[in-house]
């Protein structure tokens, strides 16, 4: 089925990079849980990995524009998110699959994806291509007039995953999207994520280095509010040595990373 | 607002549900208890503005329950952990609001009109009388619902925990149990404010009779107030700041004080006299015989009853000539009834319970002629206890048949009873041991006490005139 390409994606990108942030820094309640991050994602798939409590929910909220810099730059295609701007034609072109994704029970999965699209503003007309094209891609097709709370787990982030490419969005935000499923649709997702569309910007938050290595071009590694590392997934594994922890290369230069960073941490106080 | 997205909440929120737990509940208490609605002549399936009032005082019992089915729909957002990713959409959360309240909006206008079809097709065989003085009272009743659920909805949204619905709908139900206990302490003369208050309530007092209207003021007034109410619920379940979560209460309390305003301060002003539908209409081919506009499809059979009842008063020196239906505005004292030598007058109540024994059965006109006999063609004084046994002596006496109980006035007074062994049955005797034209001069004794009401009618009966 032909998918239908708005104006947007097809206009001449004015900008570097998708994502592109500056000192950013980001208060979770009170913490500032994102203290100062320099970042810069163009089109391709970015690994954000942190261990738990790192930022990096926090890191994709303000990408997703639900949380407002406390300070710092933070430009997504191109305009800047800071202070009182609209929002909207941003907003149309961002996928977010939230890390606790939640849907409407007795929606049909076509209907929440319907829903979903007309919320990004989808054009009228393009609704149900889009919602068609969004259901097959994650392999929903013939799941899609069942009911969202007759899904198990996995499909059902699988229809999240769906509500977020429907709008053919140009930055595409999934928060831990491998979170709670079992090795074999760990696969399917990882298989799903290399059919997306190339000329997106995707960032994958996960604290599974392993998703990371497979699929993604390019890798961030966050831990206490700060960027450790931003390189290639073999350059993430290249940074550890025999002697780190971990079961792969990419492991064991994650776990080098962090112990490199927090030695210099302490050092510095 | 998207066409194809309102389908879906029509089939997916709440509201199918709203309105199919509303419409049942309202025609389950109509039907299944037996109340103030199912008796009189402004019962809801025997007049048009009766249907919609009692459809409107049934909300005393359903609109908390909306309030609470629309609370627990403003908290579908937050149970389902969807804020997050709705708050990272373009589309405004009014619009997205707009879409919801819509669907629930409409569900509860089907439900009502559900409700008032059920009614009119029992209204519609049981009166000729038709005007549109109720359009703007189910109008509000459609609007206090639309409002109801709107609140329910901001509240639930604005408090999303699972103890919010329960206690929204008991608080509704305090709410609306309180201004009913404000209006139904109004006495004439009383506070002004009291009434004013009491009309806040979405439910309105049933109709007592066919006679009686709601104010288009009183409807004007809870309009305002309802719109005020809606405004407030639609801004709270689209509000994100606190700010505009503050400001919502200003449309609630601007309706509320335009209403307090506009609203009659006296119960008869709220409620006036349907002065159209009490209008007489005559039957002139034989004797005159009139009933009220609301009951013009009894006169047909009616007359013939009548006709009937004044050939048997012939008999009498000074006999009426014609019979007239009394439109009981349910608010009146029974002295206070007309008396007119020339005319026999009959309560709608008698008339009604003549219909509904079943019209043309032999049973329901008799009962109807012995009713209009009773007392000799007068209205009962009410005054002494003895003028029942007289009243149904005479009856029976004008009739002309055996004695026989009258249970369409008195069904408590039957063969059995003490009262009939005691009073009726010797006074019956008496009487018919006398000369004939004792007799005559006797019943006319009572018929002149009854237009009067002074002096005791039984003694009049037994012994000819009345111990001084």
């Amino acid at each position: 089925m032909a998918r239908v390409v708005g104006a947007a994606e097809t206009a001449p990108a004015n900008h570097a990079w998708e994502i592109r942030a500056e000192g950013l820094r980001v208060a979770a309640g009170r913490r500032m849980a994102v203290d100062g991050i320099d970042l810069a994602f163009g089109t391709g798939v970015h690994g954000l990995l942190g261990p738990n409590g790192a930022g990096k929910t926090t890191l994709m909220r303000a990408l997703a524009t639900v949380l407002r810099p406390a300070g710092g730059g933070l430009e997504l295609l191109g305009e800047s998110v800071r202070g009182r701007v609209d929002l909207r034609r941003i907003r149309r072109q961002i996928g977010y699959l939230p890390q606790d994704f939640g849907f409407y029970r007795r929606f049909t999965v076509r209907e929440f994806v319907e829903y979903m699209a007309w919320l990004k503003e989808v054009p009228k007309s393009g609704i149900a291509d889009a919602v068609q094209h969004a259901i097959e891609k994650v392999g929903l097709a013939d799941r899609a007039d069942d009911r969202m709370k007759t899904l198990s787990g996995g499909m059902a982030r699988r229809a999240g995953i769906a509500q977020a490419i429907v709008n053919g969005p140009r930055v595409l935000l999934l928060d831990e999207p491998t979170a709670g499923l079992d090795p074999s649709q760990r696969m399917q997702f990882r298989q799903l994520l290399r059919g997306l569309s190339e000329d997106t910007c995707t960032v994958v938050s996960t604290h599974l280095v392993e998703d990371v290595a497979t699929v993604c071009t390019d890798v961030a590694l966050v831990d206490e509010g700060r960027l450790v590392f931003q390189g290639r997934a073999a350059d993430l594994a290249a940074a550890g040595s025999g002697t780190d922890s971990g079961d792969s290369p990419s492991e064991r230069g994650y776990s080098a990373l962090l112990a490199r960073h927090h030695a210099s941490g302490e050092g510095a106080r | 607002m998207s066409a194809r997205i309102l389908r879906i909440e029509l089939r997916r929120s709440t509201a199918p549900w709203i309105c199919l737990a509303f419409a049942v509940l309202t025609l389950a208490l109509l039907y299944l208890l037996p109340g103030p609605w199912a008796k009189g002549t402004g019962a809801w399936d025997q007049q048009w503005q009766g249907l919609v009032q009692w459809q409107r005082f049934m909300l005393t019992f359903t609109w908390p329950v909306v309030v609470g089915l629309g609370a627990w729909q403003g908290t579908r957002q937050h149970r389902s952990r969807m804020d997050e990713v709705l708050s990272s959409t373009p589309r405004s959360p009014w619009q997205r609001s707009a879409t919801l309240a819509a669907a629930v909006a409409i569900g509860l206008t089907v439900a009502c009109t559900a409700i008032f079809a059920v009614g009119a097709a029992q209204v519609a065989s049981a009166t000729s009388y038709f005007s549109l003085s109720w359009l703007a009272v189910f109008a509000v009743g459609v609007l206090a619902l639309v409002a109801g659920s709107l609140l329910g909805m901001g509240l639930g949204h604005l408090l999303p925990y699972m103890v919010t619905p329960p206690l929204v709908a008991v608080g509704g139900y305090a709410l609306v149990m309180m201004l009913l206990n404000i209006g139904i302490s109004v006495e004439a003369g009383s506070d002004p404010w009291r009434m004013k208050v009491a009309l806040l309530s979405p439910a309105l007092d049933g109709a007592e009779s066919a006679y009686r209207l709601v104010a288009h003021q009183v409807s004007l007034a809870q309009a305002l107030w309802f719109l005020g109410i809606a405004a407030t619920g639609f801004v709270l379940l689209a509000a994100r700041g606190s700010w505009t979560r503050i400001a919502s209460a200003v449309p609630g309390l601007l309706g509320g004080v335009l209403a307090m305003v506009l609203l009659p301060g006296q119960a008869s002003a709220a409620y006036p006299h349907d002065t159209r539908a009490a209008a007489l209409v005559c039957d002139e081919d034989g004797p005159r015989v009139c009933v009220t506009r609301a009951h013009e499809h009894l006169l047909d059979d009616f007359a013939g009853t009548a006709g009937q009842a004044l050939a048997k008063l012939a008999v009498l020196p000074e006999a009426p000539t014609s019979v007239e239906e009394v439109p009981a505005f349910g608010n009146e004292e029974r002295a206070s009834l007309p008396r007119t030598a020339d005319t026999v007058s009959v309560s709608s109540d008698i008339l009604m319970r003549f219909e509904q024994s079943g019209e043309g059965e032999s049973d329901g006109g008799d009962g109807l002629l012995m009713a209009l006999l009773a007392g000799a063609g007068t209205p009962a004084c009410g005054v002494e206890e003895t003028e029942i046994p007289a009243r149904i002596v005479t009856a029976n006496w004008l009739l002309g048949a055996e004695l026989q109980p009258m249970p369409i006035l008195y069904p408590w007074i039957s063969e059995d009873s003490s009262a009939y062994q005691e009073m009726v049955r010797p006074a019956w005797e008496t009487l018919r041991s006398l000369p004939r034209e004792e007799q005559v001069r006797r019943v006319a004794a009572v018929r002149e006490a009854g237009l009067t009401c002074e002096g005791d009618q039984l003694d009049l009966l037994t012994q000819g005139v009345n111990p001084q």
